[in-house]
């Protein structure tokens, strides 16, 4: 529904109307485009839904929902070696690029870091297929051959998990855990 | 940043609750805990009956997780089984199966008729949720404008202005700007297309 320019004078009149007040010069208005009686139709259903109360449940309510599924604890990947030339997490903050490896188990997963202007652009690379890659927002597309590619705006939101059947193996970000602490490889 | 709640992403946490991750259970819980827990409120029902419809809700969707083929239906599947919950609660609390007005109604009939209320009741909840979602597509400012204005509570022009610090006279004005964005989003989700 595109305004025409004649009608858009009316737009408050026409919120008056749709909140039950009145407005003569909108109701004639109304009474003659179609556009705007669609309008006030549409802006009516919307204050009609608004006044519908919304109710929370409290959060122990939540929190036995939410136990009703057993919850598996990550493993945390060990940090196996690190390009961080300076200890400290000040190292990864300023660097402009690094790299980590991580390792679980068999697998051994390496993290590239590089500055953009507007963050970090984070390339990952696992030594196994079948993971599924959890970033901070969304999961992450996997390729072929294990390498996978993300964005953050600060490095503090570059934790990922990965998931393979009952298994969660948790990825921390260079600024957790000491991480950037690690001595050079 | 507000729960994606695009069919896509509800069948991502849907297909991880289904492998066992109980982060993305937890997840669907809060997602939707709004949802399930008003529909017992606004019907009347005490905050302990409203907190069984809550666990009986979930825990229908926990086992029947496998059956929501569809992801764009779950918050309509919730709201519906959150309403049965309910007319069967106030059933029974009631110690009848039937009102005055249903007397002679055969049970088919009654179960019509359950059914009936049960939709009308969902629907309502659905489209709640249709409109807080697009609420969250909208500035802080707008949000809380129209839902000062617009709540349950609807309060008066001079204490919307003392809360948000904003002249009397321009409520009016930022009022049609606020509710043209928010219909706008609507209109983006397709809110309108099912009259």
């Amino acid at each position: 529904m595109n305004m025409k320019k004649a009608c858009e004078q009316y737009c408050e009149g026409i919120a008056d109307l749709a909140s039950g007040l009145s407005n003569a010069g909108a109701e004639i208005h109304v009474a003659e485009c179609a556009d705007c009686f669609a309008l006030l139709g549409h802006l009516r259903q919307t204050i009609e839904v608004l006044g519908v109360a919304e109710f929370h449940a409290p959060i122990d309510v939540v929190r036995r929902a939410q136990g009703l599924m057993p919850s598996r604890q990550p493993i945390l990947a060990r940090l196996a070696a690190s390009t961080l030339q300076a200890a400290g997490v000040r190292a990864a903050q300023s660097a402009e690029a690094f790299q980590l490896r991580f390792e679980s188990g068999d697998l051994s997963i390496r993290m590239m870091y590089d500055r953009e202007p507007d963050g970090w652009t984070i390339l990952g690379r696992l030594s196994e297929v079948g993971w599924e890659v959890l970033g901070p927002l969304e999961p992450i597309e996997v390729a072929k051959d294990g390498s996978f590619q993300f964005k953050v705006s600060d490095l503090a939101d570059s934790a990922i998990d990965l998931l393979r059947g009952e298994t969660i193996i948790h990825i921390p970000s260079p600024l957790e855990d000491g991480n950037a602490a690690a001595s050079d490889h | 940043m507000p729960p994606n709640d695009s069919p896509a992403a509800i069948e991502r946490t849907l297909e991880r609750a289904r492998s066992g991750d109980s982060r993305a259970w937890s997840a669907l819980v809060e997602q939707f805990e709004s949802l399930v827990y008003s529909i017992p409120r606004r019907m009347g029902l005490s905050s302990d009956d409203a907190s069984d419809v809550f666990q009986s809700t979930f825990l229908a969707l926990y086992r029947h997780l496998d059956r929501i083929d569809n992801p764009a239906t779950l918050p309509k599947w919730l709201s519906v089984t959150a309403s049965r919950e309910c007319l069967r609660l106030i059933r029974t609390s009631a110690k009848t199966t039937q009102l005055p007005e249903k007397e002679g109604w055969t049970l088919d009939e009654l179960i019509a008729d359950e059914d009936a209320s049960a939709e009308e009741i969902s629907l309502i909840a659905v489209r709640r949720l249709e409109v807080s979602q697009a609420l969250l597509q909208i500035n802080e400012r707008c949000r809380n404008l129209l839902m000062l204005l617009y709540s349950e509570e609807g309060k008066e022009y001079r204490e919307i202005a003392d809360e948000l610090s904003m002249p009397i006279g321009a409520i009016g004005p930022t009022r049609a700007r606020c509710l043209e964005k928010l219909r706008s989003a609507l209109q983006k989700a397709k809110f309108f297309d099912r009259d």
